[in-house]
């Protein structure tokens, strides 16, 4: 699927902060999906501003036909606010089209090659890197997907997946689901590990084209399957199951899930703030689910679960 | 040695929704921050709001980190649920779409008080009622 170049229209608002509750709203209405405002130096947000502060908001349109009607109704929105405020300085704002624009490229460059656990090094794909012979590198490109192991809940579940690769040596024989796979990262790693099949499944078919592209980049189209699919439509039963979701997401499939676990299965239930986590937890062991592990990284935590016998 | 600071952010979206696209696209990545990361943190944090609008204060580092906390959905977003309206008025000198009471303005300036730079609850009810009148919501006192 080739990706089509977007067009947007960016608004810059000058508003006294008294107008820019409203104006956002306003904004939010005509169908920005939001506003952002920015503060470029050290000294830290000024959160509201003060009396007599002009402040400046940023919002975005898709440029399209509507794009004109929206812009007068804009004009029509602060010509009101002006009549009704007399004493306040009449909002304005200034429109620049944005082509192309390639806002999910530049922090690319920030990407290093990374080493995750014993032996795995997460690579993007134009950064060099000498493995050594215990390496295992899987070559990421990202795209706007989810899943570059600079996250520490994809950290936490490329540790636990190497953990129970390591441990079980029938690994290679397993089949594994990753759910929510994004950029592939997790299915990659689990088939670079040695799994024997690997089906990996995500909602958004844009993250199903980069991870296709990922699998085919790392040599793993053998073993690893990626479908545009909800999880709960999943069919089949799994040694392995990879949920690096968000605990939402992960209590509204726990009954798929446990279905899908084979007796003596493992889950690596990941995506999950500390917050939530004995919510998480506490549904899931419910269901003769056992707590085989815990991993935790600053707010995140990792649970691996097993069906049947808790190991020590 | 405290990380320098590059930018601070103010973004206001979707509680759980949060996606690359505008406006989190252009105010994180002009910045080198991995957007996606922001996106999983965002949503994993405010998915139990669904339906509200979550403000986050982002503090991006020249190691292109960050970091972000949450604040309370805005007035206006308060002043649709009280008045129990879907939209603002688009003319709000000539228009009324719906109303409030003096009371919940009150509720909305306690809830509003802590992120608002009011002296207290009446300055925080001033700026609230100054929204309402923004968005074409009636006070009545």
């Amino acid at each position: 699927m080739p990706e089509t170049k977007e067009k947007w229209l960016e608004i810059t608002l000058s508003a006294p902060f008294e107008l820019c509750d409203a104006l956002s709203n306003f904004m939010e209405e005509l169908g920005t999906q939001g506003v952002f405002q920015e503060e470029p130096e050290e000294n830290g947000f000024n959160d509201t501003g003060t009396a007599d502060a002009v402040e400046e908001i940023k919002a975005y349109l898709p440029l399209d036909r509507g794009t004109d009607k929206k812009i007068a109704l804009l004009d029509n929105y602060i010509r009101g606010l002006s009549d009704l405020f007399p004493d306040l300085e009449t909002p304005s704002f200034t429109r620049k089209k944005i082509a192309d624009p390639d806002w999910g490229e530049r922090w690319k460059k920030y990407f290093k090659p990374l080493k995750i656990g014993r032996n795995i090094i997460i690579k993007p794909t134009w950064e060099r890197y000498s493995p050594t012979s215990r390496d295992i590198v899987i070559d990421i490109d990202p795209g706007m997907a989810f899943g570059t192991g600079q996250h520490p809940s994809t950290r936490l579940c490329i540790i636990a997946i190497e953990d129970i690769a390591l441990k079980n040596r029938t690994f290679e024989k397993w089949n594994v689901l990753d759910i929510g796979t994004g950029t592939g990262i997790l299915a990659i790693c689990a088939a670079k590990m040695g799994a024997g099949r690997v089906a990996a499944v995500d909602l958004d078919p844009k993250a199903v084209e980069i991870a296709g592209i990922n699998v085919s980049i790392n040599g793993v189209e053998d073993s690893v399957g990626i479908i545009n699919r909800d999880a709960s439509m999943c069919e089949g039963t799994f040694e392995l199951i990879i949920g690096n979701l968000t605990a939402a997401t992960l209590m509204k499939l726990q009954p798929s899930i446990i279905s899908m676990m084979k007796p003596d299965g493992y889950l690596v239930a990941s995506g999950i703030i500390d917050r939530d986590a004995k919510n998480v937890e506490k549904l899931f062991r419910a269901e003769g689910v056992m707590l085989h592990d815990i991993k935790s990284e600053e707010e995140w935590v990792c649970y691996v679960l097993k069906k049947g016998k808790v190991e020590n | 040695m405290a990380k320098k600071i590059i930018a601070n952010i103010k973004l206001q979206v979707q509680a759980g929704k949060a996606t690359p696209s505008p406006p989190i696209g252009p105010a994180l990545g002009q910045h080198g921050v991995n957007i996606m990361e922001f996106c999983k943190a965002y949503n994993a944090l405010t998915q139990n709001q669904e339906g509200m609008i979550i403000p986050v204060l982002i503090t991006v580092y020249a190691d292109k980190s960050f970091t972000f906390v949450t604040k309370t959905p805005p007035a206006s977003v308060l002043l649709k649920q009280a008045a129990k309206i879907a939209k603002g008025a688009g003319d709000p000198k000539r228009e009324t779409v719906g109303s409030v009471t003096a009371k919940q303005v009150r509720e909305i300036a306690e809830i509003k008080y802590k992120d608002l730079n009011a002296i207290d609850i009446a300055g925080a009810a001033k700026i609230v009622e100054g929204t309402a009148r923004s968005m074409g919501i009636e006070i009545i006192k």
